[in-house]
């Protein structure tokens, strides 16, 4: 019972980007220190060290340089731990992949984030809204205390 | 006697630790208020993080001597109890310690440990991270390749050699006042009467007749000086806005402790917690005359004081940037000047 | 201290790796230290290499000018309108003028909003996390105009071909909302300069750091407002047509270390706000698009614009469907950090962080223009880009 409440009283969140446009990524720093959306009062912190995380939030199509750091961070992030993939590069590869041109897609954009490590809670939006970031991890968090 | 004794060793760390909860939940709360938003519940980032890091996976350090570096923090909380034990009056009877000098060599253990605690860790952001960097084509200028943790390393030792004057010239200035090294003979010159204690037991209600005589030297001239001194060495040593370069967010992202996880970090944020104690329980007694007691009243008042100079700092630390050690140096030697001064005007007062 | 502090043989190398928060994007940064202080650095920028002018070849053009909004999530205005830009320049195709007018006051908006968010993180670099949150709460009322007016936060899509969309036509609700908000924001901008330049801790930090000369400026070809904070530079609003009626200063600032950066875009800001107002005042009636084209072959066609950060080059060429054969896009981050490689030699690696964020880095933008002519690749040389950039549009 300790367990439970130790995990919900405190979660810590990283942030990954895997080489999207980066409006996701200022959203997610939106999130963290805007006092508007104030992140911190919902007892969930920001950091950037692997191994303090719970949470990684990945946002962006995984690219050929990106795909071995994915793996490697997500392997240093110690159980239980959830991924939420933020945005619509990180949930389907958004407009980067599969647009329909004669050409066909490009070489650089690999493969979908959840096609690397599996992936918890999909958040969609072009950039993702702050209160559907907020929304999505706060919805995952049922399934870091089921772990 | 043996009662006592073994009562105090038991129930004054644990008060330590207790209070030690309370305290960085209260500096983000004090910062958030001052970025005018809400930020975290006091607890969170005090206790609650701790117990959550207990229940984490174990896993293996990226560190050539993995089980030195976990037991590292253990040994500076260990640390640390001995320091608050050390100004308890049940132990002056026991041991010759209960002095500043063994104080101030405690504290240096603890500057250490962070110089060793980074030597022995190997974080993955930095050096190893799986990416092509000597290829052809690109520039190899450095005989070596260095991780983050290293370089905090060097930091530290500069901060060291630089940055704990201020906080140990502070320490000293009671000591010239009262002419003695001792903690009874200094509480005993401030009105605290360590043999009254226990007239009632250790619930004693009497308790505010006692702390309305003490006569604190912080009330003196060479006092006040000597706590606002006390008060810059104290952020210097625990290495915060403005003196964290060795914690810089901007390039070393976390310094010394990035590859603990689960029970080791939970263990990490204990040691620091008693370090922030310790320094502000050291200050009371030292400069207020009130040590902390079997005396449950008096206990409670000693650590509700020692939760003032948290606040303070926060706020000190809301309104700075980063310092690096262009400005460092020239700081803390005008800091180390002022002490000096103290020094001496107290050595004025007593002749 | 620039280039004479380059030194040949260096003690230690410090790589800084994909994720760091020194910069919100993957980049990797060598920097070669000698107790503290840099002698050379080199910064890699291909983990975020997409491909994208090859996504868009064989595109219908209306559809492939969408994916020139996400190619940067801070200027993503910017891009797409110097997209059609091209494409109308090419087929002559008229542009009423009160569409004019509402792309102006988009770009400016989004000019503020990409300024605070520097502001924002060049002190969250310094590690004022006070002053972060501040400017990051100045935004929100730019950031909550945006989305009046487009309906998104970012990505608002408002030019099309020939016009603006008639669904961001400014009615009387966006009109007043636009006036309200912004009646204010000038002097909260000014007093935010104000008290970072009042503040002495933040000042010996900023002061005298970083400092990139004229000559090296004019060498690197630095653009923007990282190069017109060390004396060089144009600013290539005055040479548009579409900011022609309208009277703002152009920011030069002679010493070239961070603060001038930092005071240069503050002072930029207040510029911005001062042109919404104007173009709000004298906003023209009339129709907002001009559909009456038809899309047919057209050779190479260019055109070049002033982004937040500096100047962006766009070419485009259609086939005789209207599809796109070919398109190019250079944007002013790639020699903005050249530049700071340069900039940040001499001074301690703390410093070294806050000269590479303090360009306003958009490494999301970054490619290289290579210009392919009857089959065979040619790259643009410098002295071409600074004849192109003087000379005119």
């Amino acid at each position: 019972m300790l367990k439970k409440l130790s995990r919900k009283n405190a979660i810590h969140v990283m942030l990954f980007y895997t080489g999207g446009c980066n409006g996701c990524d200022i959203e997610v720093a939106n999130v963290a220190w805007s006092p508007r959306y104030d992140l911190e009062q919902y007892k969930v912190i920001l950091t950037w060290n692997p191994r303090e995380a719970d949470v990684l939030a990945v946002t962006g199509p995984v690219l050929r340089r990106t795909i071995e750091p994915l793996k490697k961070i997500y392997e240093a992030i110690p159980e239980p731990k959830i991924v939420a993939a933020v945005g619509s590069c990180g949930v389907r590869c958004g407009i980067f992949k599969d647009f329909g041109g004669e050409l066909g897609d490009s070489d650089e954009v690999v493969c979908r984030v959840d096609e690397v490590i599996p992936v918890d809670a999909y958040i969609p939006g072009c950039p993702a809204r702050p209160e559907d970031i907020i929304a999505g991890i706060a919805a995952g968090i049922p399934l870091l205390l089921e772990r | 006697m043996m009662i006592e004794l073994i009562l105090a060793t038991i129930l004054i760390p644990l008060a330590a630790l207790i209070t030690g909860f309370f305290i960085p939940g209260l500096e983000r709360k004090v910062q958030a208020r001052i970025q005018q938003r809400i930020g975290p519940p006091i607890l969170t980032p005090g206790f609650w993080a701790i117990l959550k890091f207990f229940y984490k996976e174990k896993i293996k350090p990226n560190s050539p001597m993995p089980r030195l570096f976990h037991s590292l923090p253990i040994i500076g909380i260990f640390v640390m109890f001995f320091a608050v034990l050390f100004t308890t009056p049940d132990w002056w009877g026991v041991n010759a310690l209960g002095t500043v000098v063994a104080v101030v060599g405690l504290l240096k253990v603890i500057e250490f440990l962070f110089m060793a605690i980074g030597s022995f860790s190997r974080s993955i952001l930095s050096v190893s991270m799986p990416y092509a960097d000597q290829i052809k084509g690109a520039v190899m200028k450095g005989e070596y390749r260095r991780f983050f943790e290293q370089q905090s390393v060097i930091r530290a030792f500069k901060m060291i050699t630089v940055g704990s004057f201020p906080l140990y010239l502070a320490m000293f200035v009671p000591v010239v006042l009262v002419k003695s090294i001792n903690f009874s003979d200094i509480v005993q010159f401030q009105g605290f009467d360590a043999s009254l204690i226990y007239p009632g037991g250790m619930i004693d209600l009497m308790y505010l007749n006692k702390i309305l005589s003490l006569k604190p030297i912080l009330f003196t001239f060479p006092g006040m000086l000597a706590g606002f001194v006390y008060f810059i060495g104290y952020i210097m040593l625990l290495n915060e806005y403005p003196f964290s370069i060795e914690k810089a967010k901007s390039d070393v992202i976390e310094g010394p402790s990035l590859e603990y996880a689960a029970w080791a970090r939970g263990g990490y944020y204990l040691m620091r917690e008693s370090i922030l104690f310790v320094l502000s329980s050291v200050f009371i007694t030292l400069f207020i005359g009130l040590p902390p007691t079997l005396n449950l009243p008096l206990l409670l008042v000693h650590c509700l004081l020692c939760l003032i100079m948290p606040i303070l700092f926060s706020i000190v630390s809301a309104f700075s940037p980063i310092f690096t050690f262009k400005q460092i140096y020239p700081v803390s030697m005008g800091f180390t000047a002022l002490g000096f001064l103290t020094i001496v005007l107290s050595l004025l007062a007593v002749m | 201290m620039g280039e004479k502090a380059r030194k040949e043989n260096a003690e230690v190398e410090i790589p800084i790796g994909l994720v760091h928060p020194g910069m919100l994007e993957p980049y990797r940064a060598r920097f070669f230290v000698e107790d503290e202080v840099i002698v050379d650095c080199e910064l890699t920028l291909d983990p975020y290499h997409k491909g994208i002018e090859r996504i868009m070849e064989g595109m219908p053009v209306h559809k492939g000018l969408i994916i020139t909004e996400r190619i940067c999530g801070i200027c993503s205005h910017i891009h797409l309108w110097n997209g059609t830009r091209a494409v109308e320049r090419g087929l002559k195709i008229n542009v009423p003028e009160r569409a004019d007018y509402i792309r102006v006051i988009m770009a400016e908006l989004e000019r503020l909003h990409s300024h605070l968010i520097y502001l924002a993180h060049a002190t969250e670099v310094l590690g004022h996390e006070t002053m972060c949150m501040r400017a990051f709460t100045l935004r929100e009322d730019v950031m909550d105009l945006l989305y009046i007016i487009s309906g998104n936060r970012v990505h608002y899509a408002v030019p099309i071909i020939g016009g603006v969309r008639p669904r961001c036509d400014i009615d009387d609700y966006r009109m007043s909302e636009l006036k309200t908000r912004l009646s204010k924001l000038d002097v909260k901008i000014g007093d935010y300069a104000n008290r970072i330049i009042n503040d002495s801790m933040i000042m010996s930090r900023v002061k005298g750091s970083g400092v990139l000369t004229k000559e090296e400026a004019e060498k690197y070809a630095t653009p923007g407002p990282t190069g017109r904070a060390s004396g060089w530079g144009v600013d290539l609003r005055k040479k548009m047509k579409e900011y022609k009626k309208f009277d703002f200063n152009v920011i030069i600032l002679d010493d070239g270390d961070n603060k001038d950066r930092v005071v240069a875009r503050a002072l930029e800001s207040i510029e911005s706000v001062k042109i919404i107002k104007q173009a709000l005042e004298s906003l023209p009636s009339g129709p907002v698009s001009n559909r009456s084209f038809e899309l047919k072959e057209m050779k190479f066609s260019t055109s070049y614009i002033e982004a937040p950060r500096g100047e962006i080059y766009d070419s485009l060429s259609l086939d005789e469907t209207g599809r796109i054969r070919s398109y190019q896009n250079r944007t002013p981050t790639l020699t903005a950090l050249a530049s700071m490689e340069v900039a940040c030699i001499g001074d301690q690696l703390t410093d070294g962080m806050l000269t590479m964020a303090s360009c306003d880095p958009c490494l999301a933008c970054t490619n290289r223009a290579i210009v392919v002519e009857n089959g065979k690749e040619k790259i643009i040389t410098e002295e071409e880009v600074k004849s192109l950039i003087r000379g005119g549009l």
